[in-house]
């Protein structure tokens, strides 16, 4: 009898481990009802302030455009005293191994390129993060849809096509048939 | 209190448990390419083993034997998703910076083997203790490799430039292989100071060839 366990041991333990699991998922509930707000801060300040290196001091606001490209993310409209600075898309095509580059894509008032800013490369150090060099993301500044440039960088292939394409993708955007996202 | 110091000493030293115990050396080697990123993850894995030494040997007595790593790791898991879901609301820098390493902290096997080693058969107190004492240790000791790293691999501490701009830096130090060159001296050297005396005879060779 000693070594067959009954019905109550597994009972037992299953419920026990039940118990343990209902514990921590309410520790988990609370924090995440403590921190969510802040959570959301902190990545609205983060975006907002990468806006704000492209564009100086401005108002922004996220606005909802028709038939977005996957690769985009969300769209945001950027002002100053009301009037109309232009245009940032986040964007987050994906990399070398599918990895995502996370990039900011300004956009002035005329629908071209005024900035380019990458926010996180998450590529192969000292090969794919070479998207991030200065000379060659400034290539893109003052183009628009019908002349960006489309070279890749040897090397780092993936990761510089994965940009290319996030770029034409935000020069696509319809930007015109936008409405006011209400949030 | 004899007892307190004696779990000082080995938390930080004796078995340290990176250098002594050599545990959890995915993270140790991953992150160590600087002083503020160790740090940071030294602080989360401290706060998560603090947390679950104390709840798994409160529950040291209600948890079945047989389903006992289920449980740690539930509870394991839990306090790292707190802790990641903190860090990101407090410090989001750290969490860039430290990205997926800190939901891989659920498997670093420092805290599984302090729970099972520790937490489950000690009271409360001394657990608690001894998950801030390993967790120090392993502080201590990512602190110190990525300061070597930091140092040779890019002339900086706490990015703050230390060598002056004439200094070349040793790119190796900040790749994988550089972490293992630096991980492998510590760890001879802490094993030749802590068994010092023990092998006279085989120390002259060790000096000549380290």
């Amino acid at each position: 009898m000693e070594n067959k366990r009954s019905v109550l041991f597994y009972v037992r333990t299953a419920l026990t481990l039940c118990l343990i699991a209902g514990i921590m998922a309410a520790l988990l509930a609370g924090v995440n009802e403590l921190t969510r707000d802040r959570i959301e801060l902190a990545k609205k300040a983060e975006r907002e302030s990468a806006i704000e290196k492209i564009f100086g001091e401005a108002d922004v606001t996220e606005i909802y455009v028709d038939g977005m490209d996957e690769d985009i993310d969300a769209v945001y409209e950027v002002s100053r005293d009301g009037t109309t600075l232009g245009y940032a898309a986040l964007c987050t095509p994906a990399g070398y191994g599918g990895k995502e580059i996370e990039l900011i894509v300004g956009l002035s008032a005329d629908r071209t390129v005024k900035k380019v800013l990458i926010v996180a490369d998450n590529q192969t150090a000292g090969i794919g993060d070479k998207v991030k060099d200065e000379s060659w993301l400034s290539r893109y500044e003052g183009k628009g849809a019908e002349n960006a440039p489309e070279d890749t960088i040897a090397g780092a292939t993936k990761s510089s096509s994965a940009v290319n394409k996030a770029i034409k993708a935000s020069l696509a955007l319809e930007l015109s048939k936008k409405e006011a996202s209400g949030k | 209190m004899k007892e307190l110091v004696n779990q000082l000493k080995n938390g930080l030293i004796l078995k340290n448990p990176i250098f002594v115990q050599l545990l959890g050396m995915c993270s140790a080697l991953a992150i160590s390419t600087s002083v503020s990123n160790a740090i940071g993850m030294g602080a989360a894995v401290t706060a998560v083993l603090v947390c679950s030494n104390v709840i798994i040997s409160l529950m040291r007595k209600i948890i079945p034997h047989e389903i006992r790593i289920a449980a740690y790791i539930v509870i394991i898991s839990g306090f790292v998703s707190a802790v990641q879901l903190i860090i990101e609301a407090y410090l989001p820098e750290v969490n860039k910076s430290l990205g997926v390493f800190i939901p891989l902290i659920v498997v670093n096997c420092i805290i599984l083997a302090r729970a099972e080693a520790f937490a489950s058969k000690n009271p409360v107190l001394p657990s608690l203790f001894d998950g801030l004492f390993m967790g120090l240790g392993y502080t201590f000791a990512l602190t110190v490799i990525s300061a070597i790293r930091e140092l040779l691999g890019s002339g900086t501490l706490l990015g703050f430039r230390v060598l002056g701009e004439g200094y070349m830096p040793i790119r190796i130090f900040t790749h994988p292989a550089g972490a293992f060159l630096v991980l492998g001296f510590i760890t001879a050297i802490v094993s030749a100071l802590t068994s010092r005396g023990k092998r006279k005879n085989t120390k002259d060779g060790e000096e000549q060839n380290g």
